[in-house]
């Protein structure tokens, strides 16, 4: 039978000589760069660009115009990196004891307020670290309430008579950003205890291990992965931060970029600050793969806890309690309080015309760069489910890195391509016509667009990402045979299924960049406010009263997505208790 | 073929393929399906089946070869450029695993997805009747996941036939159901497929489904169709020890060809192809062995257990040479119908059915290598 033996011919040659298995891997090559079309160009030409002002920083900084390295790495370097190091330990161990503690808690015990606390744990993930800063400054100031009452208490005539901790420090700025990172590794915390297999537990109380053992050397360590990643997140926003930092004068990396960027106009210097943060990140992504890698060995049954957990009872109740509450009290009670109370009581002054603009920007602004990120977040998932390459899918995840960029680097890099393309454009123009264009694209709102879609692409890219991966592929196989060309499939078909997801990840990308302010205020155009900068600007000049309405319409936007995700989180719950229906 | 034949539903030549690793899934392939036929291609996991109905679907582009639907030409990889029809414009119809119904879409819309050219009316009507065909008109209404798996089937069925594909392809279309239903939707499935007329390419690595569905069998191993052939043919006449492990277990007895036979403790087999000297072994079926408890039939095995599984029953023996120790016994299967008639420890008598034992030489360790005669 001749195919059979043309077949076999072929097969024991592939065997017995490599020469042919490279000869078939050559064919396999030439096969796959055919195949790109449109969705793959199209992808890499989206996703180059996103790259851009990464790339743009690391040539800044590596081929600098004017040098200023020696200078920096004499002088203040050695600062910024010391307070950095420092701040990022003391926000990772606070961070770490309160969101395992609480996620320990309301996963494990029964006691009272427990249900509420679930998901009001969340709750300070809405308040950004700049209005938390601003807030505590304005209670805890030698003018402020507190020491007020102290004073008016024990007859104290000034500062001198008594101690009291300065709230504007390092130590300060560090209680800031636990008291509203802390939510992240709650969240992922909860999730690994969660899906840990209540037989592990019940299996290493047999084996003789008290709770606290158990918790000690089964629970957590199973549940470390995870809270790598969720410290991960914790030391990104930490290093992104800059409103806090600002305020606090704690010199740390980014504060050094603005202040090299903006007082000393040196942008090489500027970019080489911004290459050793990046360093950071990388080193903090590395470890949050390792953790994510780490993640497939922690599916240990699929049994999920069942019960609502152990009962405690005498003092350990309000204790837990307690312990739960202060966290939520701290990073959301208070800060929302004081704000309303300005709010109430300045209404008069803040709502004005000038508010108004700056809520109008606002949330222009943050709903285009949400349309824009989804768009092209949805355009990248769908690319990478048709081509399915490997360099496709490495260039999309290099895209996605925008979200680990600290804002302030991230600026750097947006302004120097805007720049470049401008000069470019305003040379070409100057040549041949002797028109002068000048500035173009930097400094106007597209610069603005530009910045949020590469920081927050991840979040739209990695929402659709998952929602995608949930559609079968054999819809997209049934759609094509069924005479759909891959357009029509994603229009029919993908997109009313991933409609929920489309959804939360123009929200989640909405509500960042209601919150947004190193990068804005930056690449701002001259005299545009947000409310992020408006709050900024104001609390700078101690003036929080006035912009209080500000802060609290941004932290109020920002606890939308914190619901959303407390409802995804009990529905998952409940799917684990009784099934889906 | 003559010039008078019609074309051929679905001719593959020399078509190789493989993904991103470089090694090659499915090697040189040829096959040809008449029209109305309807072809299964059996395998283990792994063997390139399913890859071969992607190929046929447009899904993959093929390394090399031809492929053409219906005589004209949808995929050649020589050609400058190369040809390559996408999978909406192949006219096939394809039937998942998971069924694949939109889960947004009501049963009629989903059936009423693939008709999507068609002037309302007409699309309408032939979704209702595609729908009746079925037996699935009074769920026209209903969304995919109030149905069960058995009307799930049957609606990608309708789907799949409604815009009238020149060929359809089954990805393993009943393993989603439990195995008495699969029965059902089986012979449904067939009487469709014999009423609409339309040639069929069906994967499956089920041997009993592939006897029950197909027309003719292709068997594959490792890329390569290694026997083409009618369910019955396959059976009676494989031509590979692979084909005949493949539907069942075998007791396999090694030896040498002398005179052109093979002497094995099952008895003496012909051999008359094979040269005296070579290494060959005997394959002998479950159902070639078959005890009698009356007279002597040269060969006595003592029953080591007994498993019935109500319809038949397996016996495992162990067969002992005479003068040798129980201990070097030669272990048997026997399947046997109906209820057990022996205990283990009874001593029973065998007859060897030869129709149901091949002989074929010697492989070697090459598990690829799946030359040889029967």
């Amino acid at each position: 039978m001749v195919p059979t033996a043309a077949g076999h011919r072929f097969g024991r040659r592939a065997v017995r000589n490599r020469g042919v298995s490279r000869e078939a891997r050559t064919i396999a090559y030439r096969a796959r760069l055919r195949r790109p079309g449109p969705w793959t160009w199209g992808s890499l030409l989206v996703a180059g660009l996103v790259a851009l002002p990464l790339v743009a920083v690391f040539v800044m900084a590596l081929w600098p115009e004017e040098n200023i390295w020696p200078h920096l790495a004499a002088t203040v370097l050695p600062r910024y990196l010391t307070t950095t190091v420092l701040l990022m330990t003391a926000v990772g161990a606070g961070t770490l004891t309160i969101g395992i503690t609480g996620a320990w808690l309301v996963t494990m015990y029964r006691f009272p307020g427990r249900r509420l606390f679930e998901w009001a744990l969340l709750m300070p993930l809405a308040v950004p670290a700049y209005v938390i800063a601003y807030v505590y400054t304005d209670l805890l100031e030698y003018a402020g309430p507190v020491q007020g009452a102290i004073r008016a208490v024990f007859g104290f005539d000034s500062a001198a008579d008594y101690w009291f901790p300065e709230i504007r420090s390092l130590p300060g700025a560090a209680i800031m950003m636990t008291a509203v990172f802390y939510p992240y590794v709650y969240l992922l915390a909860r999730a690994a205890f969660l899906e840990q297999s209540l037989c592990v537990l019940e299996v290493s109380r047999t084996l003789g291990c008290g709770p606290w053992a158990s918790f000690r050397r089964v629970a957590l360590p199973l549940a470390r992965p995870s809270i790598v990643v969720g410290l991960a997140l914790v030391l990104m926003e930490t290093l992104n931060d800059f409103g806090t930092v600002d305020y606090f004068a704690v010199q740390t990396l980014t504060a050094g970029l603005y202040n090299v960027w903006l007082i000393l106009h040196n942008r090489a210097g500027a970019a080489q600050i911004a290459l050793v943060l990046m360093g950071f990140v990388v080193l903090l992504i590395v470890a949050e793969r390792l953790g994510r890698r780490r993640r497939g060995y922690q599916a240990t049954s699929t049994r999920t806890r069942s019960s609502a957990g152990v009962r405690l009872t005498g003092w350990h109740a309000p204790l837990a309690t307690v312990a739960c509450a202060l966290p939520i009290v701290v990073g959301f009670v208070v800060p929302v309080a004081v704000l309303t109370r300005h709010a109430v009581v300045r209404f008069e002054e803040s709502w004005n015309a000038g508010f108004l603009t700056h809520a109008l920007s606002s949330l222009g602004l943050s709903a285009g760069a949400a349309l824009i990120a989804v768009a092209i977040g949805l355009f990248l998932a769908y690319a990478v489910r048709l081509d399915g390459g490997r360099g496709l899918r490495l260039l999309v995840r290099f895209a996605s890195l925008g979200y680990a960029i600290p804002g302030a680097v991230l600026a750097v890099g947006v302004l120097t391509v805007l720049a470049g393309i401008d000069n470019t454009v305003d040379a070409i123009m100057e040549g041949t016509f002797g028109i002068d264009t000048g500035l173009l694209l930097s400094g106007t709102v597209f610069a603005l667009l530009f910045a949020y879609t590469v920081r927050f692409l991840a979040l739209s890219h990695g929402t659709l990402e998952a929602g995608l991966g949930r559609v079968r592929p054999s819809l997209d196989m049934a759609a094509r045979t069924l005479g759909r060309t891959p357009g029509q499939v994603l229009r029919e078909v993908h997109a009313p299924l991933v409609r929920g997801s489309l959804l939360t990840a123009a929200l989640l990308v909405f509500v960042d960049c209601m919150k947004e302010l190193p990068a804005t205020l930056i690449l701002r155009p001259f005299n545009f406010e947000t409310l992020a900068t408006h709050v900024y600007q104001f609390a700078s000049d101690e003036l929080l009263e006035q912009s209080a309405l500000a802060a609290l319409s941004i932290v109020l936007v920002g606890l939308i997505p914190v619901l959303l995700l407390s409802r995804s989180i009990s529905r998952a719950r409940d799917w684990g208790q009784g099934g889906p229906a | 073929m003559t010039a008078a034949a019609a074309a051929p539903a679905l001719a593959f030549k020399g078509v190789t393929h493989g993904y991103d690793d470089g090694r090659p899934v499915v090697r040189a392939l040829d096959l040809t399906l008449a029209p109305g036929e309807v072809v299964c291609l059996l395998g283990p996991s792994g063997c390139g089946k399913t890859t071969t109905l992607r190929l046929a679907a447009g899904l993959e582009r093929p390394w090399t070869g031809t492929v053409r639907i219906g005589g004209a030409t949808v995929a050649d990889a020589g050609a400058a450029p190369p040809v390559h029809v996408p999978p909406e414009r192949r006219r096939v119809g394809f039937l998942f695993q998971d069924f694949a119904l939109f889960p947004h879409l009501t049963v009629l819309n989903n059936v009423l997805f693939g008709l999507k050219g068609r002037p309302r009316k007409a699309a309408q009507a032939r979704a209702r009747a595609v729908l009746a065909d079925v037996g699935m008109a009074d769920h026209a209404r209903a969304w995919p996941h109030q149905l069960s798996g058995g009307q799930q089937q049957r609606v990608a069925l309708a789907r799949a036939l409604a815009p009238e594909p020149a060929l359809l392809l089954l990805d393993e279309p009943f393993s989603g159901l439990d195995t008495r239903l699969r029965r059902t939707v089986r012979e449904q499935t067939l009487r469709v497929l014999q009423e609409t007329g339309v040639a069929a390419l069906m994967v499956t690595h089920d041997p009993e489904e592939a006897m029950f569905m197909s027309d003719r069998i292709a068997l594959m191993q490792a890329g390569r169709i290694v026997q083409i052939d009618s369910p019955m043919q396959l059976h009676h006449r494989p031509r590979s020890p692979f084909a005949v492990r493949f539907f069942s277990e075998v007791n396999e007895c090694a030896g040498v060809i002398r005179n052109g036979a093979l002497d094995t403790p099952l008895g003496r087999f012909d051999a008359p192809e094979l040269a005296d000297g070579t290494p060959a072994r005997v394959l002998a079926r479950p159902e070639a062995l078959i005890p009698t408890l009356s007279g002597d039939t040269g060969f006595a095995a003592r029953v080591v257990s007994v498993r019935p599984l109500g319809h038949e029953t397996i016996l495992l023996l162990g067969l002992t040479a005479p003068g040798r120790p129980e201990s070097e016994a030669l272990p048997l299967t026997a399947r046997v119908p109906g209820r057990p008639r022996c205990d283990p420890g009874d001593i029973i008598a065998l007859a060897v059915e030869a129709d149901e034992c091949f002989v074929f030489p010697d492989a070697g360790p090459d598990p690829e290598d799946a030359g040889g005669t029967g």
